[in-house]
């Protein structure tokens, strides 16, 4: 079916509509208004009711001020007592008013402003206008909604409150949830918009004056300060206000114009203790992108970290309440960023000469697609980003097609909750090597928010974008808190169908997986080793004076990060072969050499295998070294005579043959130590580095027969 | 008289005029509840909240803005008039009802929506969630302009437009998947 034929049917179906009985009867309509008006207005304690009648109220004057869902939050703070507007007369109206007056004038005083001025503030006007349509005269004949006098003398108080004052009472208050939140938030920035507008147009007014406030050809808001007293009494007042209401005075990028913009630094810190963590977002967001539209984030920033910005937009948008202003506000924003980043308007900028995309483009390209959990910017580019780096970042025909409507579906199915999380690059995101100190004081510096998070529902999406060594960490974490639940949360699949939930809670089989005296977690690329079902790795800590990689992690197929086991690790430094490496090779040789008891070399490394491998032969001990093959039937064997009677190598000094050893794990209990060749040896012709296959045995590493082949 | 003209006397508290007006919407209200799920036996009581809560509003907004307060306070009751309802209420449908998930009775149902199509496509309507669901019917039953549609449901212009892309792929795919009824007219 197309658009064309559904319309069609919507069509014949609103024509049927019209066989829907009617029955309106006016007389009851207006014998109910009648009965209605005749009735004075008393509270009600609905709360649903107070919330719809606000909300379409609010509406009717959001000519005057955008105010969403404003004023629930407030209203639902009233007091809720009975109060029977009868009980008002006339001189308690008066009395309102003088009151209002008052307040009103306080405001004024705090803003230092003149009464004419004070009146054109927006959300004073909003105030004025509740006031006068609930306490004015004739209210007491009886008011055409539902509030009482007592309420809509208390929201408009509110309305006339300074942003500043916001802060203190919603500090004092304590926690608020989402949508008294995000109705402060929205109040709050309106406001401060308002006091933007008409500070900025006052600049405007003074613009001959201000613009002398200059150095070295650029205007200075220093200098205007610092003159301030060479100016009109209103910048002077202007000065002194904007910080105690949470702006500053500030010039544009090009030095041309002044500017007043947000400045939250003092307001903020308390309340994000108060506000919902998700809404709050929007105060961060909007110090960021003040104003309306993007235009200024697109001309302060430079154009690479704009996918920072697209990323914490989209963050926000997926995580807070919809339907607000501020959601409709960015959700613009956000559109209209991607496009944008993807469509600049001028598409020869983004190619070089070799039709190439550059470079800022392609990093802010790259880095949308690695947003971690459900992106829907990440979800559109991620083919595109594939095909570019298949076609060596040249124009092509992905990028042609690609179309920015997609990404209002993507983004409307993330908000439906259907888009799935995406799948990140880790091979990109991941550093070539990391080492974490475990010694510092900010070791756990993030773990422990991570950790708390986690820990309230064992949501997995918290763990999207984790690392593998902070994983780690929040397993260690848990360890300390003794937290078995996380820990168990925190292990593979696989694992968790080798084990039981309830015998790892009663007894976790790993615990204290960092050794004590670690110092540091290592991750070192070259140990992300893609196998037939996992990305996997190992993460590092020291062992003795070597770093060992034994903490193996798998990546799910949720794309998260799980704990497989400490398992055979490889050591990734390579070990000279040194007095010191012969003398632990002499001690292995010594234990195992008299009994030829394979569980004795059930530990050792596979360097140290290889060691006494040809430190018996340096010995002349081919029994011994016969001993190190592997027995497994798997494996080719040969008999011991034969093997006895064979020639072999001659070695003097095992620290002439090789200067330095190397392991590294090809497979699962598979791999090779690569030996350097001491360039004085006369064994092993022209190589200059040989490998040597090790196999894992459930006693330790050991050769299978000619491990240099 | 133009209709202007009905509401600013309406607004000065003019009853011959409010009455005319009620008789010029009444069908846009009745039938707009209708399509935004209320159940055709209700419709009478709705429809006189409507008119009573219009009436309430009338002197806050612009004669301008009429139509979309309208709708606005359709929308608002429907949605409250189910949310108000008593337990004995809804208990009574219950009974009344046994399949349950119709929202209507079959036989009041039937009365409107005689053809098979008809029923499947305003039931396929009816079980859009109401983001969806309201543009479309303000869209095609209604002939409201995208930017009405927004300003009756306090939504930017780009919401609608997406909203109403979306809620016809939606019925397109509930309606494949009922296999496309094709009878009855």
């Amino acid at each position: 079916m197309d658009d064309k034929q559904l319309e069609e049917r919507l069509n014949l179906l609103k024509s049927s509509y019209d066989r829907l009985p009617s029955s309106v009867d006016t007389d009851e309509i207006l014998r109910k208004i009648e009965d209605e008006n005749r009735m004075a207005p008393i509270e009600r304690k609905d709360k649903g009711f107070k919330w719809q009648k606000i909300t379409v109220w609010a509406v009717s004057i959001a000519s005057v001020f955008i105010i969403g869902i404003l004023g629930t939050t407030f209203l639902h703070d009233i007091n809720e007592g009975t109060t029977n507007d009868q009980t008002y007369s006339e001189d308690d109206i008066k009395k309102l008013e003088t009151q209002y007056e008052r307040e009103r004038l306080k405001r004024q005083q705090m803003l230092q402003l003149d009464k004419e001025q004070f009146a054109t503030l927006e959300f004073v006007q909003y105030a004025d206008t509740i006031f006068a349509a609930q306490i004015s005269p004739g209210t007491l004949e009886g008011k055409n909604d539902d509030l009482s006098i007592k309420d809509g003398y208390q929201f408009a108080m509110e309305r006339l409150k300074l942003p500043s004052e916001m802060v203190e009472e919603t500090i004092n208050k304590g926690k608020l949830d989402e949508g008294q939140s995000i109705s402060f938030i929205h109040e709050f920035i309106a406001k401060s918009e308002h006091l933007i507008n008409f500070y900025e147009s006052l600049l405007y007014d003074h613009d001959a004056l201000v613009q002398s406030a200059k150095h070295d050809g650029k205007l200075s808001e220093h200098i205007l300060i610092a003159n301030r007293y060479n100016m009109p009494e209103e910048i002077q007042s202007m000065i002194e206000v904007l910080p105690k209401q949470g702006l500053k005075l500030t010039v544009n990028a090009d030095g041309t114009a002044f500017q007043v913009v947000p400045d939250w630094a003092l307001f903020t810190r308390d309340l994000f203790t108060v506000l919902d963590e998700n809404e709050s977002r929007y105060l961060s967001l909007y110090s960021s992108i003040p104003g309306y539209g993007i235009a200024n984030l697109l001309e302060e920033q430079d154009f690479s970290v704009l996918g920072y910005y697209l990323g914490e937009i989209e963050f926000t948008l997926l995580n807070t309440m919809q339907d607000t202003g501020m959601h409709f506000r960015f959700e613009n924003y956000y559109f209209d960023l991607a496009e944008t980043i993807l469509f600049p308007s001028d598409i020869n900028e983004m190619f070089n000469e070799n039709n190439e995309i550059n470079t800022d483009t392609r990093m802010v390209w790259e880095s949308l697609v690695n947003i971690p959990g459900v992106s829907p910017i990440a979800t559109l580019m991620k083919p595109v980003v594939a095909s570019m780096n298949a076609s060596d970042w040249k124009y092509n025909e992905t990028y042609k097609l690609l179309d920015i409507e997609q990404l209002r579906d993507y983004y409307i199915m993330a908000l439906e909750g259907s888009l799935e999380t995406t799948k990140l690059d880790w091979f990109s995101i991941l550093p070539d090597g990391e080492e974490r100190s475990l010694e510092t004081p900010y070791a756990l510096y993030g773990v422990h928010e991570l950790y708390k998070e986690f820990n309230r529902n064992f949501d997995p999406l918290v763990l999207h974008g984790v690392g593998p060594i902070e994983t780690i960490l929040l397993y260690y974490y848990a360890d300390g808190e003794n937290n078995r639940e996380v820990m168990w949360e925190l292990m593979s699949s696989a694992f968790k169908k080798e084990h039981d939930k309830k015998d790892f809670i009663d007894n976790p089989t790993l615990q204290n997986i960092i050794r004590e005296g670690s110092k540091n977690l290592y991750f070192n690329k070259d140990h992300l080793i893609q196998d037939e079902k996992y990305l996997k790795t190992y993460i590092g800590q020291e062992k003795g004076n070597q770093v060992s990689y034994d903490l193996l992690l798998y990546l799910e197929s949720d794309d998260i990060w799980r704990i497989h086991g400490v398992e055979d690790y490889f050591v990734s430094n390579p070990t000279l072969v040194d007095e010191n490496f012969v003398q632990q090779v002499h001690g292995l040789y010594k234990l195992f050499a008299g009994t030829h008891d394979q569980t004795i070399l059930k530990e050792a490394t596979p360097e140290e295998i290889v060691g006494l491998y040809y430190y018996s032969n340096q010995l002349k001990d081919y029994e011994t070294q016969y001993a190190l093959y592997i027995k497994d039937e798997e494996w080719i064997q040969i008999p011991k005579e034969e093997y006895m009677s064979a020639p072999h190598l001659n070695i003097d000094d095992i620290k002439s043959e090789f200067t330095k050893m190397e392991f590294e794990e090809t497979s699962k209990g598979e791999g090779y130590v690569k030996l350097t060749r001491n360039p004085d040896s006369r064994n092993f012709g022209d190589e200059k580095v040989i490998g040597f296959q090790l196999i894992k045995t459930e006693n330790g590493w050991r050769p299978p027969f000619m491990p240099t082949q | 008289m133009v209709e202007l003209e009905l509401i600013e006397r309406a607004q000065q508290g003019d009853k011959a005029a409010y009455t005319e007006l009620i008789h010029i919407h009444h069908r846009t209200v009745e039938k707009f509840a209708f399509q935004c799920g209320v159940r055709v036996n209700d419709i009478p009581d709705v429809t006189q909240e409507v008119f009573v809560k219009l009436y309430r509003f009338l002197h806050q907004f612009q004669r301008e803005r009429f139509t979309t307060w309208l709708y606005k306070i359709t929308l608002n009751t429907a949605r409250d008039y189910y949310r108000k309802e008593t337990k004995e209420k809804v208990k009574e449908q219950k009974l009344n009802f046994e399949g349950g998930l119709n929202y209507t009775t079959k036989s009041a149902e039937d009365r409107v929506l005689i053809f098979e199509e008809d029923r499947e496509l305003h039931n396929a309507i009816q079980t859009l969630d109401e983001k969806y669901r309201h543009p479309i019917v303000m869209f095609y039953f209604h002939e409201l302009s995208y930017e009405q549609i927004a300003e009756v449901l306090n939504v930017p212009l780009s919401t609608i437009k997406i909203r109403l892309m979306r809620a016809k792929a939606l019925l397109k795919s509930a309606l494949q998947m009922n296999g496309g009824v094709k009878h009855g007219r």
